[in-house]
């Protein structure tokens, strides 16, 4: 759990002291799409087929080897996950919560949670079956929710469902939990907990035994098929499927490890839409050439950053944070080296996130400004040129991963640039297990060029990633690994976090962007957009920032007669 | 001859605990670990993952994880993959089918062309066959195996819709003759490089057995051509490339990491690469050892077969 004691303490003084937003009205905790949701899924309905035809196979760079869904995973097994196991609710591309397994959300309208929002009763839809045949139950979900308390079961995170407490199943279809203390994101934290089935993770005691991770049974829109490890996963639609869909036979993820290898197969007709990691900005023109195929440029939660390792003496002072910002031609470095294929931005979040701040200062370059600003900070050039105060020099590494030739080239244009004004920096690259190790982790680099979500799902907390309590070199807890620490924002993420009421929530995030923005712990280059490919006569494919693969709505996909 | 192989193998025991601990040192001592492919996984904490480290036992000190894992390699147990959480053996040989099928083929290539243009091309030494031979296979190891692979999908594959794209086979049809029209393309780009190497390497020892006395003494004796060639000149000149075959044996089953990425073919080769990359640990270490056990194994057969095929050679 990355909360610490006294955090759990500031929460439940802050929902104390709230109590009075929790009105009974549509629209709190944003729970209140579903209305809106049902008219689109009946429009798209009308120009589906309707019987299963054909199959995808969508090409992916990276190989999705992780078929448990409560245990570590990448963005890649997600899309695996997303399409056999099904969530209590989901989030559609608008950000909204959507049921899935739940027959509505939890409201303080319906019942569903207390005005406290400490109580919550979940209604579960009836009818759904596991794709072994079992009747999925409410003792699936208490058996998920307390597999991922068990000390011993190795977790991805129990980030918020530490806090779940008595739970109680009422029926085959209904049950209740408390909260120790309200937990805003739990609301997006259970769109990304897959329900895992009870009848059969139950008969296994070692957590370990590939049993299940070998034979995964979900209740998503298909059912496991068959895997060649290093070649291909397929799917089979589940005729008994609760939801919309499926409308192809089958689904087949065709790992290609080499991206210009997945281009290439894709433009051969090989694959039917390239999934993660995409189709790289050099080869969209080609792409986009060939008749039958569908570029897609779509914005994804990934924010490139170059973020600065905050503990270090010579980024305390806030005139260099900012010099070197000024000092940063990041319309250049976005136009000539990133092709221009991705949105320059000056937040952490994603422009699509509901909390996103639009008024935030808009970046500009200016060198001299920026040298003046040192200069007048008193950071003065020593005989080899490079700043220095106090017996601190203005000189620095940046790391990325070796390899990565896009963001090397960043680095070069920066150290060429920068170095006018007086700062020496040098460049050291690591393979990614070493660079994302404690490497990173426990902020032992200078400054480094990183892309990171931020949000989980679609909530905009980001007190793991931005909490002074959540510096794992520090603290050992969170993933807080530039360092950043401001007392304000601190206060600002531990009380938005026990805030039941959604705008409360939004001018609190809004002004933790604008001071992270006026503080620079790091220098935000872009929101990544992520080209991926169809062909022309695919229909479904819709781009959601709240899941981490394109994938989250393959049910919904067919072809075009 | 028993008791020379019964020698090697004992020698061999020492070689390969060796090769562990050395394996294991360099692999665990290098920066990173499994583990750190999550660091950036919204909703991970660090205290996630060191939890998860120590599920996996990797908070424990160096040795007793390697006597951890010795212990278990000596049952039997070669240790779980943490990337499918399946036991490595089983990772191992879900890919060495893949892996032994296109590197069989274009070794078979390598070996009937290559050899076969070697030995013509030094019976017929300087002449415009054995000049074209020389310039092909200059060309052929001067081309990079990415691009060239590349070159066939899009000739071949894109433009002309002769050969499928890649893959070992669809989804779902494994007829043989599916399989093999998937094998063409690259065991071909495969095959073109261990061709021109064969026929460099046959060549040679040709040229060496034919400039041999028994060779003129062949000839003085008046015995046809033909018997020269076959009897006195291939024969010795196979002697060498039987250790090259035995040597051969590791790469035969090793894979060929770039033919494979270019064709997505799913064998050993990208199961290395991936696993380095994912610090897979068990599988690492159990591919290591698997190519050990190939390299000894490799070279003692080729002694061995050197006796059969040279009389001279007594192995004691």
């Amino acid at each position: 759990m990355p909360i610490c004691n006294d955090h759990d303490a500031a929460i439940a003084t802050i929902v104390d002291r709230n109590r009075h937003l929790l009105l009974p009205r549509r629209g709190l905790l944003g729970l209140a799409a579903a209305a809106g949701m049902g008219a689109r899924a009946k429009a798209q309905t009308a120009a589906q087929p309707r019987e299963r035809r054909g199959q995808i196979i969508m090409g992916l760079s990276q190989e999705p080897t992780r078929f448990h869904p409560l245990q570590a995973r990448i963005e890649v097994d997600e899309g695996v996950h997303l399409n056999i196991y099904s969530a209590l609710w989901g989030v559609d591309a608008k950000g909204d919560l959507v049921p899935d397994l739940v027959a509505e959300l939890p409201s303080v309208d319906n019942g569903g949670l207390s005005a406290d929002g400490l109580q919550w009763r979940i209604k579960l839809r009836p009818g759904v079956t596991w794709h072994d045949g079992a009747p999925f139950t409410a003792e699936d979900v208490k058996y998920t929710l307390e597999l991922l308390q068990n000390p011993d079961f190795p977790a991805a995170s129990r980030n918020g469902h530490a806090l779940v407490r008595d739970i109680t199943v009422h029926g085959p279809t209904e049950l209740s939990w408390r909260m120790e203390s309200f937990f805003a994101p739990y609301f997006a934290i259970l769109a990304w907990t897959f329900i895992v089935p009870r009848h059969v993770l139950s008969r296994l005691p070692d957590f370990r035994d590939p049993a299940f991770t070998n034979n995964p049974i979900g209740t998503g829109p298909f059912k496991w098929g068959e895997r060649r490890p290093g070649d291909y996963i397929r799917l089979d639609a589940y005729e008994r499927y609760h939801g919309e869909g499926p409308f192809v036979e089958r689904v087949i993820f065709k790992y290609i490890p080499d991206m210009t290898v997945l281009k290439t197969q894709f433009v051969a007709g090989a694959v039917d839409a390239v999934g993660i990691a995409g189709i790289t900005p050099d080869n969209y023109a080609e792409v986009e050439r060939r008749r039958g195929l569908v570029l897609h440029k779509s914005p994804t939660a990934f924010v490139t950053f170059f973020a600065l390792n905050n503990g270090l003496p010579q980024f305390q002072d806030a005139a260099v944070r900012k010099a070197l910002y000024l000092g940063l031609d990041r319309d250049t470095i976005n136009r000539d080296l990133f092709y221009g294929a991705n949105r320059p931005t000056e937040s952490y979040l994603p422009q699509e996130n509901w909390a996103y701040n639009p008024n935030l200062p808009k970046h500009q370059y200016n060198p001299d400004g920026a040298a003046r600003m040192l200069e007048e900070a008193g950071w003065r050039r020593g005989r080899d040129g490079v700043r220095a105060r106090n017996g601190v020099r203005l000189e620095f590494s940046t790391s990325t991963v070796a390899g990565n030739h896009l963001r090397e080239q960043v680095q070069q244009f920066l150290q060429q640039s920068w170095e006018p004004l007086g700062v020496k920096m040098t460049i050291q690259n690591f393979p990614a297990a070493v660079m994302w190790g404690d490497f990173f982790r426990l902020s032992q680099f200078n400054t480094t060029i990183v892309g990171s979500i931020y949000p989980i799902a679609s909530d905009p907390d980001v007190s793991d990633r931005l909490g002074s309590w959540a510096i794992p070199a520090r603290s050992g807890a969170g993933a807080n690994a530039i360092q950043y620490a401001n007392p304000e924002v601190d206060r600002l993420l531990r009380e938005s976090v026990g805030l039941v009421d959604r705008e409360a929530r939004k001018r609190n995030y809004w002004k933790v962007q604008e001071i992270v923005r006026g503080d620079l712990p790091f220098f935000t280059l872009h929101q990544q957009i992520q080209a991926e490919g169809t062909k022309a006569n695919l229909v479904g494919y819709e781009a959601n920032v709240n899941y981490r693969t394109n994938a989250w709505n393959l049910s919904k996909w067919y072809w075009r007669a | 001859m028993a008791r020379y192989i019964l020698q090697r193998l004992g020698q061999s025991l020492i070689l390969l605990w060796l090769v562990t601990l050395i394996g294991f040192l360099l692999l665990h001592l290098t920066p990173g670990g499994p583990l750190s492919q999550f660091a950036n996984t919204p909703g991970m904490s660090d205290e996630d993952l060191r939890r998860l480290a120590a599920q996996l036992g990797l908070d424990r000190p160096l040795p007793v994880q390697y006597l951890d894992w010795i212990g278990g390699l000596l049952s039997g147990d070669w240790g779980r993959s943490y990337r499918d959480n399946a036991p490595v053996l089983a990772v191992i040989g879900s890919r060495i089918g893949a892996t032994f099928q296109l590197m069989g083929t274009a070794t078979l290539i390598a070996v009937l062309v290559g050899g076969t243009a070697g030995i013509i091309g030094a019976v017929r030494r300087y002449s415009l066959f054995d000049q074209m031979v020389t310039i092909g296979t200059m060309i052929a190891l001067s081309i990079p195996t990415f691009w060239f692979g590349l070159v066939v999908i899009y000739l071949f594959s894109v433009e002309l819709g002769w050969l499928p794209p890649g893959n070992i086979g669809p989804v779902g049809n494994a007829s043989l003759l599916v399989f093999l029209h998937h094998l063409i393309g690259p065991s071909m780009v495969l095959g073109l490089v261990t061709t021109a190497l064969w026929s460099r390497f046959m060549r040679s020892s040709m040229l060496d057995a034919l400039s041999q006395d028994y060779v003129r003494t062949a000839r003085a004796k008046g015995l046809p051509e033909r018997m020269v060639i076959g009897t006195h000149v291939l024969r010795n000149a196979l002697l060498p490339m039987i250790t090259i075959a035995g040597l051969e044996l590791p790469t035969l089953l090793g894979g060929a990491l770039v033919t494979e990425t270019v064709f997505t073919w799913p064998g050993m080769g990208r199961l290395f690469l991936d696993s380095i990359e994912y610090r897979d640990y068990p599988v690492v270490m159990g591919m290591l050892i698997f190519a050990a056990v190939l390299v000894i194994l490799g070279s003692l057969i080729a002694d061995v077969l050197h006796t059969v095929a040279d009389p001279r050679v007594r192995l004691r």
